[in-house]
């Protein structure tokens, strides 16, 4: 990916940041779309994000227990011959208590349970991930779409960092659960490329 | 000269606690609610991806092709089959 697209996607997300702050709200805040408090383990939106043109799928949740400065995380599918079809996840999107993107990480296959593959072929899938979609959130959505395009390098050496750190027979393996991560800073990266 | 000094000081000194609040209220991101616990979930896949998207529940999927309410999506997924 060269900079150009990357700066383009620091900038559209920056933009996604602003707008939403200046209308008092956020992207995780436009998802959760007033649900106060947020209940553990639920999807948001209910039933999740889905644009069947792309398969990409997402959805934002929390999982209650002391997770530090993180609040919730987006997790990131893709769903390359749509539905009904096979569905690989991604990455997830680790938010802290201020709303702001914090942390990018992969997880073993019992968290999301979906449909297991190389990281050569999920790297593969990352420039479909495109949520076009109005609603939870237009601007919540390009957001989506925006960090993971800008951060698609980041992304894949993440996978690649997965695929070592695991072997087939621990997929299953409850005392695996995150991967890879990795620490970002989203007006960090956009000023390192200049926006 | 010691009240021109303070009369100097207090100005700064308004002046930049007028541009933190300026900067606080511009730049506080939205607090996020708190979250509380929801039913106990035992095993299976915590993290898994809402098994079917198109769902009637689902508000948010671009034109909802499921929806029965759209009599005009193309090959859309979610048609029951013809018997």
């Amino acid at each position: 990916m060269d900079d150009a697209a990357r700066r383009q996607a620091a900038r559209e997300a920056l933009y996604c940041e602003r707008v939403l702050a200046k209308s008092g709200s956020g992207v995780v805040a436009a998802v959760l779309a007033g649900a106060a408090p947020v209940t553990a383990m639920a999807h948001y939106p209910p039933g999740d994000i889905f644009d069947p043109d792309s398969g990409a799928q997402a959805y934002y949740h929390a999982h209650g227990e002391d997770g530090g400065d993180e609040h919730g995380h987006f997790h990131c599918f893709l769903r390359p011959a749509g539905l009904p079809g096979p569905i690989h996840h991604l990455v997830a999107l680790g938010i802290n208590r201020s709303g702001q993107l914090a942390r990018l990480f992969t997880v073993n296959r019992w968290v999301t349970g979906d449909d297991w593959r190389p990281a050569a072929d999920l790297i593969a899938l990352l420039p479909r991930f495109d949520l076009q979609l109005a609603k939870p959130d237009y601007l919540a959505n390009r957001w989506l779409t925006a960090v993971i395009t800008l951060y698609r390098g980041e992304i894949e050496e993440l996978l690649r960092q997965r695929d070592t750190a695991i072997d087939a027979k621990r997929l299953e393996d409850r005392n695996l659960e995150i991967l890879s991560s990795r620490a970002v800073d989203l007006a960090a990266s956009a000023k390192a490329l200049g926006v | 000269m010691s009240d021109r000094n303070t009369l100097l000081f207090g100005t700064v000194f308004v002046l930049a606690t007028a541009g933190i609040v300026a900067d606080h209220v511009t730049h506080t991101p939205t607090a996020l609610p708190p979250v509380v616990a929801g039913p106990a979930t035992a095993g299976g896949n915590p993290c898994a991806a809402g098994g079917n998207p198109c769902s009637a529940g689902n508000p948010c999927s671009a034109g909802n092709p499921c929806s029965a309410a759209n009599p005009c999506s193309a090959g859309n997924p979610c048609a029951a089959r013809p018997m």
